[in-house]
């Protein structure tokens, strides 16, 4: 559905995206994450061509491109992009931005009472924006891209001033759109949110996606437990080489290859550290992100 | 989508507190000129022909001194006997005689007598006694009108017809530039405020503008027309004559002729539609190329006031007259013809140039913009502004 090849983005010295490429189906959410500055947003704008990278080629639908005005509109009538709450209009209400979505996009705002119900909007949306604290407005750039009901959905700093509650109401209708055949990119640092709705998470670093976690593979568990320098210094010469000591603390043991003697052997001897918690499982987007960003320093 | 994006740019516009400062401005321009104006006594025709015959006096002192020596101001000196003489004979046909049609008669021949005398260049009357030929013309082009079209000559509508002059006056050129200028300030721009939210909209950028020029001209538009129907109201209230037929002098094909004030305004309308139009296409294209609300009232006014500063300069330069055609009340009156010494500048001229300039600039504003997706980044990305 989305295709991007070789999308470099630089200014003069400063490389922001770097020979990127990337295909993404319908009826998929995909995390991105990385640290603030690193491209996420820079990345969102190339998708909707409102920057053009120094190279490469944004493709929908194996044939749409942006190389004309004509093109941009027909990508754009299936694609919005999340807004911020900054650029809100203060003197308009909520239902006012949720209904130019509507209309733009669909043409019609039969459904727009529908999702305030559902985003439970319905206090405050015929108020004025002005009025509104940081997470209704969060909430409304949420329902006004929802509104906008496309097939391709980007959302740069979804989660931004929600409180639990409304993070997890955001989530139920992400998945609702997924199941729907959304395509559907978010960015956030609300990192193990992304866990309970992404398909996969792309993490970006140096202009270029460094990993992709796909939590549809089930190969990839580990033993995970929390250990010191000197706990993992004393432990280090017996694990085996593939193994991962994430941000000076975090120590996870591979157990693809291993039988279940072997398991149970390590299960044993990790539990000697009592005051620490064991798991088993994948590793979380927290923790790729621990290991990809905090592990050498840089943030 | 178009009509859609143009309700949403309508509710922006009833939001925006600077439209209601707009709004109300136009609403009350042309009754407070009108209350203000009518509280002055005007002169009524009698006494400015007793005016006349008294300055006309004057003349014949002059003339007097020098018919004996100089043969030009002896034929100048007939000429004037008989303008004396008509002018007094007006004077009792307006009054005690009150025969309007004779009056008219008069009229028209003490305007080709004064005429001659500028055939003859005035011999033997000082500058500042001598008559402007365009006055005698535009008197005489109101006279034939009035004969033509049976019409009194002392009714109060001829006094309605100045009010609406002189507002128009005030009101078009300077003050409606600025009024366009600062409505129309932030067309583009201020979607740079709201760039995440609007950026995006799946609806051509030419059909964006036309959608934000329409709305915007249709609301200034709407209050002109009503403050001018207020402003109408009041003075159809206080004055007895207030019919639409009655003449105002306007300059066409190099020469000045009398219209209805009916028609007269249905021109005027007429151009300050095309003007508005012009000057928010000016807005739109100075707003993509400044991206900045200050320099559109700023560079919009350089841009008036560019050929009044090259002509105290020394200079006049033709193709600068078509930034002053945006005033219509003066391109109507032929003031603007004889400011610039260019007999061209007439209502239907004016407005196949202002036309014409307002096709150039929905050009370049399409070009601009489909430049901006012709363009190929280099050393930087592009980035889209609206």
């Amino acid at each position: 559905m989305l295709k991007l090849e070789n999308i470099s983005v630089s200014y003069k010295d400063k490389v922001v995206l770097d020979n990127l490429s990337l295909t993404a189906e319908s009826g998929e959410i995909i995390g991105l994450v990385a640290p603030n500055g690193t491209g996420k947003t820079t990345l969102f704008h190339v998708i909707s061509n409102f920057l053009k990278p120094n190279n490469g080629t944004v493709i929908f639908h194996d044939k749409l491109q942006y190389k004309t005005e004509r093109n941009e509109i027909a990508i754009h009538k299936q694609l919005t992009t999340f807004p911020e709450q900054r650029d809100l209009f203060e003197e308009l209400s909520g239902l006012d931005h949720m209904k130019l979505y509507a209309n733009m996009w669909k043409g019609s705002t039969a459904h727009v009472q529908k999702i305030c119900e559902h985003l439970r909007m319905e206090g405050y949306v015929k108020r004025k924006v002005k009025t509104y604290s940081l997470g209704m407005r969060q909430r409304l750039c949420f329902a006004m891209v929802a509104a906008a009901d496309t097939p391709v959905m980007l959302m740069d700093e979804l989660m931004n001033g929600l409180d639990v509650e409304n993070v997890a109401l955001i989530s139920e209708y992400l998945i609702q759109m997924k199941r729907e055949g959304k395509l559907i990119f978010v960015a956030s640092h609300l990192l193990s949110n992304l866990d309970l709705y992404a398909d996969r998470v792309l993490y970006l670093k140096g202009g270029r996606i460094i990993h992709q976690q796909d939590f549809s593979r089930t190969d990839e568990k580990f033993i995970k437990i929390d250990l010191s320098a000197e706990q993992y210094g004393a432990l280090k010469e017996s694990l085996p080489e593939d193994h991962l000591y994430i941000a000076n603390h975090l120590c996870c043991i591979p157990i693809a290859n291993m039988d279940e003697a072997e398991k149970n052997r390590w299960i044993t001897r990790l539990s000697a550290y009592e005051d620490k918690e064991l798991t088993i499982g994948p590793l979380g987007t927290a923790e790729y992100y621990e290991k990809y960003y905090h592990e050498d320093g840089k943030l | 989508m178009f009509w859609k994006f143009s309700l949403f740019e309508i509710k922006l516009l009833l939001k925006n507190r600077k439209s209601a400062f707009i709004a109300l401005f136009l609403l009350l321009f042309f009754p407070l000129f009108f209350m203000y104006y009518s509280h002055e006594e005007p002169k009524d025709l009698a006494e400015q022909k007793r005016e006349e015959t008294q300055t006309s006096y004057a003349v014949f002192y002059h003339l007097d001194q020098q018919r004996h020596d100089v043969p030009e101001v002896a034929e100048v000196f007939d000429y004037h006997s008989q303008i004396q003489s008509l002018l007094g004979m007006q004077v009792w046909n307006i009054g005690s005689g009150k025969d309007g049609e004779q009056y008219v008669e008069e009229g028209l021949e003490i305007n080709q007598l004064r005429l001659k005398v500028h055939e003859l260049g005035n011999e033997g009357i000082p500058d500042y006694l001598i008559i402007p030929k365009e006055e005698i013309l535009k008197e005489n082009a109101l006279l034939e009108y009035i004969k033509d079209n049976n019409l009194p000559v002392d009714s109060e509508s001829f006094m309605t017809n100045n009010y609406f002059a002189d507002a128009f006056a005030m009101m078009s050129g300077l003050v409606f530039l600025v009024i366009i200028l600062i409505s129309g300030n932030e067309l583009l721009v201020y979607e740079l405020k709201h760039q995440s939210v609007m950026r995006g909209l799946p609806l051509a950028f030419m059909r964006k503008v036309t959608g934000k020029v329409m709305v915007y001209s249709i609301f200034i538009y709407l209050f002109l027309l009503l403050g001018f129907s207020i402003g109408s109201l009041y003075l159809s209230g206080k004055m007895e004559g207030n019919e639409i037929s009655f003449p105002i002098l306007i300059y066409q094909n190099e020469a000045y002729t009398a219209i209805s004030a009916s028609h007269y305004l249905l021109y005027l309308f007429l151009g300050m539609a095309l003007v508005t139009i012009l000057l928010l296409l000016l807005s739109i294209l100075l707003n993509m190329l400044f991206k900045n609300a200050f320099a559109n009232i700023l560079v919009g006014l350089g841009i008036y006031l560019l050929p009044d500063i090259v002509m105290a300069a020394g200079f006049n330069l033709s193709f600068l007259h078509p930034v002053k055609f945006i005033d219509m009340s003066k391109v109507l009156s032929g003031e603007l013809a004889v400011e610039l010494g260019n007999s061209f500048i007439d209502y239907w001229n004016a407005m196949a140039v202002l036309g014409g300039i307002s096709l150039l600039l929905i050009g370049v504003i399409y070009a601009i913009n489909k430049f901006d997706y012709r363009r190929i980044p280099k050393d930087m990305p592009l980035e889209k502004t609206f």
